[in-house]
């Protein structure tokens, strides 16, 4: 498909909200995204090629200078979700952290990375550490690269709030949806509340969704267990909404049971990770912050809405990160095809 | 509402209680449910709650309860602390809460009120025959006293 094609096509994607200015999860003000991609092929000492297709996609919730907490929660569908920090956001209910989406093996130095990007700012708190992980080991190298702490470190800091790269960049550049290159997606949201105006954005990591063996014409046929592949979908939506926590919570699980079946159901053993923070309530931190929080939180009236939105802007997000997505050839002469036109039509269809 | 765990596991103030007193041979029964209701008006949130009902169960806990099969353990927590207008006349709440660090307080305040509660269940009820001639003894005070001061908990001016 050609740009123009591509263009045409997203046009056609329905909308009932208005989208956001840039259509992205920046359109929350002070959201801030920051992609690092690592496209390399690099010999191993025996002289064999090793093809390096990961990388990262960072979500800077707030100005991270300032010390404080924003209300957030996670809905975890399905096992095998891999995110670091989720029990103390499930039991306090607040991020203090940027959301970062690598690779499984990369956890542990994003994890490092986000703590050094707090000891830059000169915070005193920046925990727990949000890292995602997802499998991107069908073209990429996974067991033969790992990534360097300072080029996530300047990931983070080189992050920013305009129009941000979609489909195979940062960690999309090694990901497969639905069989057909995958990766990143975004889109946003406008919600009117009491003649106010709040948006609502998403970015989604679009892994999942993959056949085992896409020649295989007999369903009972064995599958070797090499064919297996496992992906996932991680969701990650920034809102300027006052969200109470238990509203984010109620959010954020019917998002999940929200998205079209094709999903959900396509591959049932892809995770799905639904994530999302309100930045219109925070706590301080000064000196431990106050002895009681003065809040404003929305109505549980408007949880309908938000969710329609929500769905909608993920819906789109992940149609984005399918059209968006080139061609990439990875390891074991492995190649994920941009998805062609009528394929993608297909797929839409159901969503 | 205490109707819960076997005597032998009645504990005051760590005192095995239950394990002491002599007498007032039971027909031993099941174990049924204890409700605790935990009521504050410090201003809380949902997940907040969670947490104080959560400590309750370890108040529970502290007087020898280990919450046997078939006992319907129920908690309850609610704070006054924020009003909640009825219906949707308003499109925005203001809500107040207190700051998770300095919450610390309630917690125990919890833990050692629904102990304390539990305890005053016990030493308020007087014996009570019912039927098929069962007998639920009251808690023995006189036999009380002496074993806490057997285990030294208390000076002179605690129980009188």
């Amino acid at each position: 498909m050609d740009s123009k094609k591509r263009l045409e096509l997203m046009g056609k994607i329905p909308v009932a909200f208005p989208r956001g200015q840039k259509n992205s999860i920046t359109d929350v003000i002070g959201v801030k995204v920051g992609h690092l991609t690592i496209n390399k092929d690099l010999k191993d000492r025996s002289g064999e090629k090793i093809f390096i297709r990961t990388g990262l996609t960072a979500i800077i919730p707030y100005d991270m200078k300032e010390e404080k907490r924003l209300f957030a929660a996670c809905f975890l569908f399905r096992s095998k979700n891999e995110i670091t920090g989720y029990e103390v956001i499930d039991d306090f209910c607040y991020l203090n952290s940027p959301v970062v989406i690598s690779n499984s093996y990369n956890i542990g130095k994003v994890y490092n990375a986000i703590l050094s990007f707090g000891f830059s700012l000169n915070r005193t708190e920046i925990w727990p550490p949000v890292v995602v992980g997802v499998n991107d080991s069908y073209l990429n190298d996974i067991n033969k690269f790992s990534l360097d702490e300072s080029q996530v470190l300047q990931a983070l800091l080189d992050s920013s709030s305009g129009y941000i790269e979609e489909g195979s960049v940062g960690i999309g550049i090694g990901l497969r949806a639905f069989s057909w290159k995958g990766g990143i997606g975004t889109s946003s949201r406008i919600l009117s509340l009491d003649n106010r105006r709040f948006s609502l954005g998403t970015l989604v990591a679009a892994n999942h969704g993959n056949k085992a063996n896409l020649e295989m014409e007999n369903p009972n046929q064995n599958i070797a267990p090499s064919q297996r592949m496992n992906g996932s979908l991680a969701i990650i939506l920034a809102t300027d909404i006052p969200l109470a926590p238990y509203q984010i919570k109620l959010i954020v699980t019917s998002l999940v049971a929200g998205l079209p079946s094709k999903n959900i159901l396509e591959n049932p053993e892809d995770p799905i990770t639904c994530f999302l923070f309100s930045t219109a309530n925070t706590m301080s931190l000064e000196n431990e912050g106050p002895l009681v929080f003065n809040y404003s939180f929305v109505n549980d009236c408007a949880v309908e809405r938000i969710v329609r939105a929500g769905t909608e802007a993920i819906k789109e997000a992940i149609l984005r990160s399918l059209l968006l997505s080139t061609s990439v050839q990875g390891r074991l002469g492995r190649k994920a095809e941009a998805i062609p036109e009528k394929e993608f039509r297909e797929i839409q269809k159901q969503f | 509402m205490a109707n819960t765990a076997s005597r032998g596991q009645l504990r005051i103030d760590g005192v095995p209680v239950g394990k002491e007193i002599k007498g007032f041979q039971y027909r031993y029964g099941k174990s049924k449910s204890i409700i605790l209701i935990a009521a504050t008006d410090a201003p809380l949130l949902p997940f907040q709650l969670k947490k104080i009902a959560k400590r309750a169960a370890l108040g529970l806990a502290q007087t020898g309860a280990t919450s046997n099969t078939g006992s319907g353990d129920i908690i309850l927590a609610f704070s006054t602390g924020n009003k909640i207008p009825r219906g949707f006349s308003t499109s925005f709440l203001e809500i107040r809460s207190v700051n998770d660090f300095w919450i610390t307080p309630l917690y125990k305040a919890t833990v050692e009120a629904t102990q304390e509660a539990i305890i005053n269940a016990l030493t308020s009820a007087h014996t009570i025959t019912g039927r098929d001639g069962n007998t639920a003894f009251g808690l023995p005070l006189d036999q009380v006293k002496k074993i806490m001061k057997k285990y030294q908990r208390f000076g002179e001016n605690h129980l009188g």
